[in-house]
């Protein structure tokens, strides 16, 4: 069964909101990301694994978002087969974000792989799906 | 430790995108909610509560959203001791929402239920010491 394991926020300041989420609610970081697409931290409850990013540009936040928002910005499943569930997403009206994908620098050429794949859903809400999933806890090795 | 268990789509159509959550992720309808601030439906996927939500007014949905806004709305940590999380958003500029506590009718004196509050970047944070349904990962 698909599991939510993976919540962004996109931050103007990833430091002072990682820092909020540590202070208040015991979050563990599991490590820092700068990449020339965003920079953040990856926190984790024990159980879900909280992305805090400042994204660089308005490509990879996906157009409707831009670099400049500040909020909740996407969601995460980790599945069984991500070529079954992308499958089920487009037949119920998601699509795949092949944009967003380019701003990353990945070449569009469908779900081949174990990669982190996005799509957008109802509500102009962005769904990552990946089958290894999302690092949740310090022990385990960077996914 | 607080873990986070919960969270909130604005949708445009409750059926709609709770439809979407249980045929693409075979998510599970808990109930249907119908009250004054909001309609929707309350799913889990036996760890996470996930409740795709139409605010009835710009008061319930906290004015900087509005009733129209669609998307990620809120999340919630359950704690197992609200005051002591309570200090902690305080000291740490968090700042209580007692204007959609007011909105959905939620006793504002009281430490029993759900409070909301805003944190950085304008996210919203429900603090629940009882938790959601359906939530035991």
């Amino acid at each position: 069964m698909a599991k939510l394991r993976h919540i962004a926020i996109s931050s103007q300041d990833a430091n002072k909101t990682a820092d909020f989420y540590m202070k208040v609610f015991g979050m563990k970081k599991l490590r820092t990301t700068d990449r020339p697409t965003h920079y953040g931290h990856i926190l984790t409850d024990g159980y879900i694994n909280l992305a805090v990013l400042n994204y660089k540009t308005d490509a990879v936040a996906g157009p409707e978002f831009g670099a400049s928002f500040s909020g909740l910005h996407h969601i995460g499943f980790q599945v069984d087969s991500v070529e079954e569930t992308a499958g089920a997403l487009e037949t119920n009206g998601g699509a795949m974000r092949d944009d967003i994908d380019e701003g990353f620098g990945i070449k569009p050429s469908g779900v081949k792989g174990k990669g982190e794949y996005k799509f957008g859903g109802p509500d102009k809400v962005i769904i990552d799906l990946s089958e290894s999933g999302w690092q949740w806890d310090q022990n385990q090795a960077s996914m | 430790m607080p873990k986070l268990k919960h969270i909130a789509i604005a949708a445009d159509d409750p059926d709609k995108t709770a439809d979407f959550f249980m045929k693409v992720f075979d998510m599970k309808k808990l109930r249907t909610t119908d009250g004054s601030g909001h309609f929707g439906h309350i799913l889990s996927d036996g760890n996470i509560n996930l409740a795709a939500l139409r605010f009835k007014t710009d008061a319930a949905a906290g004015e900087e959203f509005g009733a129209g806004y669609r998307g990620l709305h809120h999340i919630g940590f359950e704690v197992e001791d609200l005051p002591e999380t309570v200090g902690k958003l305080t000291s740490n500029d968090g700042r209580r929402r007692s204007d959609i506590d007011a909105a959905l009718g939620i006793e504002s004196d009281s430490y029993k239920g759900e409070f909301k509050y805003s944190g950085p970047d304008g996210v919203m944070i429900d603090l629940s010491a009882n938790g959601w349904d359906e939530t035991s990962g």
